[in-house]
């Protein structure tokens, strides 16, 4: 019994260090960015996001991108924020200014985007997974227990209508684990290499779907079907991929 | 005599025939085009051989064979061409060998006799004799230069237009040909050259095809100046058998274009050296919903005939109310055949200042050098409607904004001190996730199990008995195994219960209200093995008498009992459901 009181105190204060840590950076950012050192405040947001993410963090960072006038940077971090709390009205409001000064056409609101966007995608996987055992449940084990069938119907209905709504709302977030944001205006090629002939010219701040990556060349696809090869360090993933969590592309 | 008549036919027939096959024989003859060349010209010494009713199967001739010419000549291309015709059945063949030579001394040469052997035959071929008289001054070619005016205004741009006249036996080649203008007077606009339809004329007795060439022009300097254009040439000059490569170079005759300087007198303040006629829309895509600090585009077209190069952007001042950023300018001109073209400026302004302002007014002035006086333009200021309080920051260009804390169309920043750090990715790729639901699988797995038991135990007797017999036969032997080092009383009473407990197991009825005769009954029906069997009475007998008589057995006979018990419940397990 001691051996789990004491990893359960060192798990609690590992917990706490690196809330300390991420918050001291955090607030050196937040202290750089009111004196008007953007850069400074950049580099102190992106040391407290190797230690871990939050919303607001992003949205910070998204702000100080947006002050230093590198606007694919600020959607990235807007939409990371926004990630993390779909709610959160302040990131969907600079998210919405960016899109305006860039004249960018921000993505249109669907059905499917409007119920994603209820709760977070991990929200909606821990919801969809009670749900099922509550259906399973319901399914097999309320009727030998002998509960009232009313009651069964109940939470069978329940449970599934629940189940549903959490599958709609995690493939809405599902959908945008391949999109990417164009860091700045770069060509879209027709072929992975330096001396291929390029097709149209991909703005700041532009989504694209990336398709498949050849050596330091990804393939994309834009809103209009378009495809091509843009160079990596020219676009960043909305959700970075485990291996690179947390790394910000240098700007 | 008529019955010889037909006898006489056939012989003649034959006898034609057979002249005809005599008749099969090879021809040579030489001929040279045309008859009489100038110096540096060409001319074609064809060698014909035609077999007649046969085909030639041997000729001594090699494709390399060098033709014997005098030193005034020397041979550009050598061609064998070959036909093979097939009429009534006799096959024919002409074979040409083609020379084509070009002159490079004045006189009356002779190409040598020389021998052709075909099919194992010598052929005589005779001397050729070719006089070569003065180089030609027929001119090939003629340029003719037009010019729109005789007189233009520097900076004006104008379209040169040019004859090329072709003689029929020259196939012209556009693709490599170039024109070039010559004189530091002006600049051409491209070197493209753009050639219309050719049309067929007569130039003193001689046929020519008639090209119109068109360029454009701009005066750089005032004066009289000589204009010439020099076009040089590419073409194939039909030589009746064959096309020989040429390549000339063809000038117009010096034309002098008057070239005068824009006037002093009456010239605008505004003018910064645009030539031509012009228009102006001006538009901007919106006029109301604009905020503080917010850029628009503010556009100028500018639309008509001249130079668009010197086109440039009216100045509009950065002020209290609009941050003007420099414009950007965009040149279409129409293709070379006209004057027309278009030129879109583009300013970035952001508002300093809201409530109702205008975009500033806009003049524009140019020389017209048709009608040969300055214009000036002049378009109204735009009303417009900015939101918003006076700005303190805004950002510098809007293409590299300088860094600074946003303006306030933007949110502030929030403090950081708020949330929990979490991961920037899907919970279904974390282990934690799979674990958790690995564990509520197995909760699950377990609840389903309990339940469904509790369900059976209401619900189906048979279970429910034998899950009790199951749960009393464990109980009753551990009590029996307890006793027997304790109470022999206690132990043949709780042996007994035992046995009764394993034997309902085994027969599905309730031990308790079973007589001895029963018992004795369900042993017999079980067919256990004599020495059980006998264990089993063994058991029992001692049972009652200990229950009945009182009669205590030793612990030895306890354990030996109590082996023999377990011996057969283990036996009668077999037979349990």
């Amino acid at each position: 019994m001691s051996y789990l009181r004491l990893t359960a105190l060192i798990l609690w204060a590992s917990l706490l260090t690196a809330w300390g840590n991420i918050h001291t950076a955090a607030e050196q950012g937040d202290q750089a960015f009111e004196a008007g050192r953007i850069s400074d405040a950049i580099a102190h947001y992106q040391t407290a996001l190797k230690t871990g993410s939050t919303a607001t963090l992003h949205y910070n960072l998204g702000n100080a991108y947006a002050a230093n006038g590198q606007y694919g940077h600020a959607i990235v971090h807007y939409k990371r924020a926004l990630w993390l709390n779909p709610r959160d009205a302040d990131a969907q409001a600079n998210l919405r200014t960016v899109y305006k000064k860039r004249m960018l056409e921000p993505p249109a609101d669907t059905w499917l985007s409007t119920i994603s966007n209820l709760f977070t995608a991990n929200t909606w996987l821990w919801l969809g997974s009670f749900a099922f055992w509550l259906l399973v449940s319901t399914s097999f084990i309320l009727p030998l227990l002998g509960t009232r069938r009313l009651w069964r119907r109940a939470i069978l209905i329940l449970s599934t209508v629940i189940c549903a709504l959490s599958a709609l709302g995690f493939l809405g977030w599902q959908a945008q684990e391949n999109h990417a944001i164009i860091l700045r205006e770069t060509p879209l090629k027709a072929a992975p290499t330096q001396a291929s002939p390029f097709k149209h010219t991909k703005r700041e701040g532009e989504r694209v779907t990336l398709l498949e990556q050849h050596q330091s060349y990804l393939k994309i696809k834009d809103h209009k079907g378009r495809t091509g090869w843009v160079l990596t360090h020219d676009c960043e993933r909305i959700l970075p991929v485990a291996q690179t969590e947390d790394t910000p592309t240098a700007p | 005599m008529q019955s010889f008549k037909p006898i006489i036919i056939s012989f003649l027939g034959y006898m034609l025939l057979g002249m005809a096959a005599l008749y099969a024989q090879v021809s040579v003859s030489t001929t040279f085009t045309p008859r009489e060349i100038g110096v540096g010209e060409v001319g074609v010494f064809v060698i014909s051989i035609q077999a007649q009713n046969k085909q030639i199967q041997s000729f001594d001739w090699a494709e390399d064979k060098p033709l014997i010419l005098p030193q005034s000549f020397e041979v550009i291309q050598k061609s064998p061409e070959q036909s093979l015709n097939i009429i009534n059945g006799r096959v024919s063949q002409t074979l040409h060998l083609k020379f084509t030579i070009r002159a490079t001394q004045q006189g009356t040469f002779t190409i040598p006799p020389f021998d052709l052997i075909i099919d194992n035959q010598r052929h005589f071929i005779g001397s050729q004799k070719i006089t070569v008289g003065e180089a030609s001054e027929k001119q090939e070619a003629i340029l003719q230069l037009f010019m729109e005016r005789d007189a233009v205004y520097v900076g004006e741009l104008m379209l040169a237009n040019l004859k090329l006249l072709i003689p029929d036996h020259l196939r012209l080649d556009f693709s490599n040909s170039s024109l070039k203008a010559t004189g530091d007077a002006f600049n051409e606009l491209n070197n493209d050259v753009i050639a219309e339809r050719p049309e067929r004329v007569t130039h003193k007795g001689q046929s020519f095809l008639v090209y119109t060439l068109r360029t454009r022009l701009i005066p750089v300097k005032s004066g009289d100046r000589t204009l010439r254009f020099d076009l040089d040439i590419y073409a194939h000059k039909d030589l009746g058998h064959t096309y020989v490569p040429t390549q000339f170079k063809v000038s117009t005759d010096d034309l002098t274009v008057k070239v005068l300087p824009l006037p002093e007198a009456n010239k605008p303040e505004h003018f910064t050296g645009a030539v031509g006629s012009f228009n102006i829309k001006n538009y901007t895509p919106r006029t109301k919903g604009l905020r503080v600090g917010e850029p628009i585009v503010y556009t100028l077209v500018f639309e008509g005939e001249g130079n668009f190069q010197r086109i440039v952007p009216p100045t509009l001042e950065s002020s209290d109310i609009w941050e003007i950023y420099e414009p950007k300018i965009e040149v279409k001109q129409d293709n070379l055949l006209s004057k027309h073209g278009q030129a879109i400026v583009n300013y970035i302004m952001t508002p300093l200042s809201g409530a109702e302002q205008v975009i500033p007014p806009v003049t524009f002035s140019y020389f017209d050098p048709v009608k040969e006086r300055y214009e000036t333009i002049n378009l109204e200021p735009i009303p417009v409607h900015i939101a918003g309080e006076t700005s303190t920051s805004i950002e510098t260009t809007p293409q590299k904004p300088t860094p600074q804390k946003p303006s306030s169309d933007y949110i502030d920043i929030r403090p950081s001190q708020t949330d929990a750090p979490t991961t920037l990715r899907h919970l279904h790729h974390s282990p934690f996730f799979w674990l958790t639901h690995a564990l509520l699988g197995m909760t699950w797995l377990a609840c389903y199990g309990y339940a469904r038991k509790a369900h059976k135990l209401k619900n189906d007797p048979d279970y429910a008995l034998t899950h009790k017999l199951k749960k009393a036969l464990k109980r009753s032997l551990k009590h029996s195994q307890l006793n027997a080092r304790k109470d022999s009383v206690k132990f043949y009473h709780s042996a007994e219960e035992t046995l009764r407990i394993a034997l309902g197991l085994a027969s599905k009825s309730n031990p308790e209200s079973m007589t001895r005769t029963e018992v004795e009954k369900l042993l017999d029906n079980l067919e256990l093995d004599p020495a059980l069997r006998l264990t089993a009475d063994n058991l029992l007998n001692a049972a009652e008498s200990s229950k009945y008589a009182g009669i205590q057995p030793q612990t030895q006979a306890l354990n030996t009992h109590m082996q023999a018990l377990e011996r057969l419940i283990h036996h009668l397990r077999k037979y349990q459901p």
